[in-house]
């Protein structure tokens, strides 16, 4: 094609135009040259678009299942790792351990041994600190 | 169109992402096409769009239409396998691999009269899109989106994070280039006159 643009460019002015100096031969070189830039530009005004293949759609939808079915895959390929799960009953056993000893100690602490003298006097006199009250007043 | 897709899209209806596929596919595909110059690429590139368009529609949060966020993926995509591409091709040359030279492609030209004609076309795009090529980056993304249908100096202003009037001085400039570069190239190809030399 350069060649074929050289041969047409070529071609108008040995041929067309009448016998000129050096001067008016490069004016012409030059308005082809401003003809062929301007023809190559129109070329951005062309709104082609490239069709895509008859099986992109297919392709596409095969992708995104086969990416849903990886990320399945992964989430459950997690819970199949052979340590994971004695690791999970470790930690809910020392979760539950740890939950019964803050319980248990706080109420073991809780109660003095002056509470468990008074609790134990209630009890022997049939004693409930709301009828003691209202006995009161 | 954008719109109302969305909604039938964020309500799960079925058939929506293929409505939406069929209203921008081919559109997508040239983008890509633009930028790569490969079809094999540019699908190839087009589907990584539309799998991140699938992924990412709920977090959309609608700042932009429908149709910028799209060609947005679209241009980052086609970038990165570029970018890829020539990474892996010096890396190529270091190690003294040799892959086998891919042929540049140009997108069919319009319709034309005649074999002789379609073939001046296609050679005319052929040395337009390497002008375009040779433009800093952002000229040339900005002068590639203004070559698909609907895309004006706003939506282009919105892909690239800049303003209307900053994409007509991008394009003002790209074309002035564009012209210098051709110049070059059909001054360089052009016949000697007899008369012309020294």
């Amino acid at each position: 094609m350069d060649r074929k643009i050289q041969r047409k460019t070529a071609s108008k002015s040995v041929d067309t135009a009448p016998p000129r100096s050096g001067g008016q031969a490069a004016m012409t070189t030059k308005d082809d040259i401003e003809r062929e830039v301007s023809a190559t530009l129109s070329g951005l005004d062309q709104k082609t678009a490239l069709a895509a293949r008859p099986d992109f759609d297919a392709r596409l939808f095969a992708r995104l299942e086969q990416g849903n079915s990886r990320r399945r895959s992964r989430f459950t390929s997690f819970w199949r790792l052979p340590v994971l799960v004695p690791a999970a009953v470790a930690v809910m056993l020392a979760l539950n351990i740890a939950a019964a000893v803050v319980v248990f100690g706080k109420t073991d602490q809780r109660v003095t041994p002056r509470q468990q003298a008074m609790a134990a006097l209630a009890e022997e006199f049939e004693m409930n600190s709301i009828s003691t009250f209202l006995d009161v007043n | 169109m954008d719109k109302d897709t969305l909604d039938r899209l964020r309500a799960g209806e079925s058939g929506a992402f293929r409505d939406l596929l069929a209203a921008y596919r081919d559109k997508v595909v040239s983008t890509c096409f633009r930028f790569l110059r490969n079809r094999e690429d540019a699908e190839e590139a087009a589907l990584d769009v539309f799998m991140e368009v699938h992924r990412s529609l709920s977090s959309f949060r609608e700042e932009a239409e429908l149709s910028t966020w799209i060609f947005r993926i679209a241009v980052t995509k086609s970038l990165d396998l570029l970018r890829r591409k020539k990474r892996k091709k010096r890396f190529d040359a270091l190690l003294g691999v040799r892959t086998a030279a891919v042929e540049m492609e140009s997108l069919p030209a319009a319709e034309e009269a005649g074999p002789e004609q379609a073939l001046e076309a296609r050679e005319r795009s052929r040395i337009l899109q390497d002008s375009i090529d040779g433009l800093v980056e952002n000229q040339r993304i900005a002068i590639t989106l203004s070559r698909i249908e609907g895309l004006d100096a706003r939506k282009i202003a919105e892909v690239l994070g800049t303003t209307a009037p900053a994409v007509d001085a991008l394009l003002h400039r790209a074309k002035e280039n564009l012209k210098k570069k051709l110049s070059r190239y059909y001054a360089r190809t052009a016949p000697k006159e007899p008369n012309d030399g020294p």
